[in-house]
């Protein structure tokens, strides 16, 4: 009898194990959203174009979703509107010539789940192209119908650009400058973070690259660093770029020796302040404290005077 | 002991031995050789959004904002992160009657307040390295050009940053009752 409990036991063990599996495979197909967008490499620099010749390359179009799509494919300047560099896809200027230049294989098409399709991009540049850096953003669109709505709707189409950061040879210029760097002396939370802006003042984009190192107060044994791996972005021709390079990590107490070094072209800067992080209810207790002494020693003082 | 036995312990310690110096010599005569794995990983970039129509029902007259939200999904390996922006898809930034029988001049986008017509965005987001644009941490109205929604630092999480983005609506009694419309376009870029 005892046996054949434990042989129920069992099963019931077993079946319980394998509803596991068979109710968990629902949800693993669920974690495929219906429509996702994918577009690979997202970049694509070409350097050194020489007038009057023609380069190609070619980026992938991905759908990663379960349903299928359509989308379509347009070319637009590629800019930034301020230091946070705010795409700016309509406004043309001598750096956005290249969206004339550029020509696809196609500029639209259907893509079933799991399936990704190549599109060739070519470049003409042309004889009289001013030398210096050219840019276009290649709009990748997925195309979805209407639903039905009533009330208010709003319909969110699904777009990736596509960078595309040439540079025709020539007189080209090379140069940046880094305007502001700050680093906060006082945080009440993580994370410890310092901010720069650079500005390119070359005909072309370069690089920025920013180094964070974080030091005990009392001590050169780094607590934290990305010198290895520094944070680089692109800078655009004759535009500002606003950057914040943090530690994430960071204690929520203690008082360290915190150095930002930003590199542009052939400038370097270096800032280093003491930054002193605690979070506020700290602060309180801390002047609640000193305040209960201060009137202890006060009301000790009165007492004393009385007798 | 035995003779026997310490002819078996003699022979037990030559065959140990051996046995050791046998992986010795046969690494000895053999010549060594090292391939180098390597992978070159491109980025890529994908972007969902959870539903492709946001819509918001049962608005009324007069009332608080009328809102309803939808999750875009980032997904990249890209070191130095993205950006997420939003523009309207055409030069009309109002919602428009869809049927006809609407107000005709549609509800213009704007800042949504009680008592007003005006119909626009926010943004907000819990991952960890997405910073919402100052802009759109409150209401504010659409616009033809791009405004920045969010911006990645770094690569996006496992399975991507979220980023929820709330349209909402307020109208008085001048907007007809139907079914109002627009497009916006939410464009995703590595940086």
């Amino acid at each position: 009898m005892k046996k054949h409990y434990f042989g129920k036991l069992f099963s019931a063990f077993i079946a319980a194990f394998a509803l596991t599996f068979i109710t968990n495979s629902p949800v693993a197909a669920a974690d495929t959203p219906d429509y996702r967008l994918q577009v690979s490499p997202s970049y694509a620099e070409i350097e050194e174009m020489q007038p009057g010749k023609t380069y190609d390359g070619v980026f992938k179009v991905q759908n990663t979703g379960a349903k299928e799509f359509e989308y379509a494919i347009s070319i637009t300047p590629y800019s930034v509107s301020d230091d946070k560099y705010t795409l700016d896809s309509e406004t043309e200027t001598t750096y956005t010539q290249m969206k004339d230049w550029v020509t696809l294989s196609q500029n639209s098409g259907t893509l079933a789940p799991d399936s990704t399709e190549e599109i060739k991009y070519s470049i003409r540049v042309p004889s009289d192209a001013p030398a210096g850096g050219q840019y276009a953003l290649i709009n990748i669109r997925m195309v979805q119908s209407d639903d039905a709505n009533s009330g208010a709707a709003i319909t969110a189409t699904k777009q990736i650009g596509f960078r595309l950061l040439g540079d025709v040879e020539g007189n080209t210029r090379r140069t940046g400058k880094v305007t502001e760097q700050n680093i906060p002396s006082i945080l009440f939370n993580p994370p410890i973070s310092a901010t720069s802006v650079v500005e390119n003042t070359g005909n072309t984009h370069i690089t920025a690259s920013y180094v964070l190192q974080v030091f005990p107060l009392f001590g050169n044994e780094e607590v934290y660093t990305n010198e290895e791996s520094p944070y680089e972005v692109t800078v655009l021709p004759e535009t500002s770029r606003y950057n914040s390079i943090s530690w994430d990590d960071a204690p929520h107490l203690g008082i360290f020796r915190v150095k930002q070094t930003v590199t542009i072209a052939d400038e370097t800067k270096t800032i280093e302040k003491t930054v002193f992080l605690c979070p506020i209810w700290f602060i309180f207790i801390i002047l609640l404290i000193i305040f209960c002494i201060v009137f202890w020693i006060c009301s000790r003082i009165k007492s004393r005077r009385e007798r | 002991m035995s003779k026997m036995s310490k002819a078996i312990a003699v022979l037990g310690v030559v065959a140990g031995l051996g046995v050791a110096a046998l992986p010795l010599s046969s690494y000895a005569v053999s010549d060594t050789a090292s391939t180098t794995a390597q992978a070159i990983i491109g980025d890529s970039i994908a972007v969902t959004v959870a539903d492709a129509t946001v819509t918001m029902n049962n608005v009324m007259a007069n009332q608080d904002v009328n809102e309803a939200s939808t999750n875009v999904t980032i997904q990249t390996n890209s070191a130095t992160g993205y950006q997420v922006q939003i523009k309207d898809a055409d030069s009309d930034t109002a919602l428009k009657t869809t049927d006809g029988t609407g107000t005709s001049t549609g509800i213009p986008a704007g800042t949504p307040t009680k008592g007003t017509n005006a119909w626009g965005f926010k943004a907000s987001s819990s991952a960890a390295n997405v910073t919402i644009g100052s802009s759109a941490q409150g209401y504010r109205a659409i616009d033809t050009t791009n405004l920045m929604v969010a911006e990645g630092t770094a690569a996006s999480a496992n399975d991507g940053d979220v980023i929820n983005l709330t349209f909402g609506v307020t109208v008085d009694t001048t907007i007809a009752a139907g079914t109002y419309q627009d497009e916006v376009v939410l464009t995703a870029s590595t940086k």
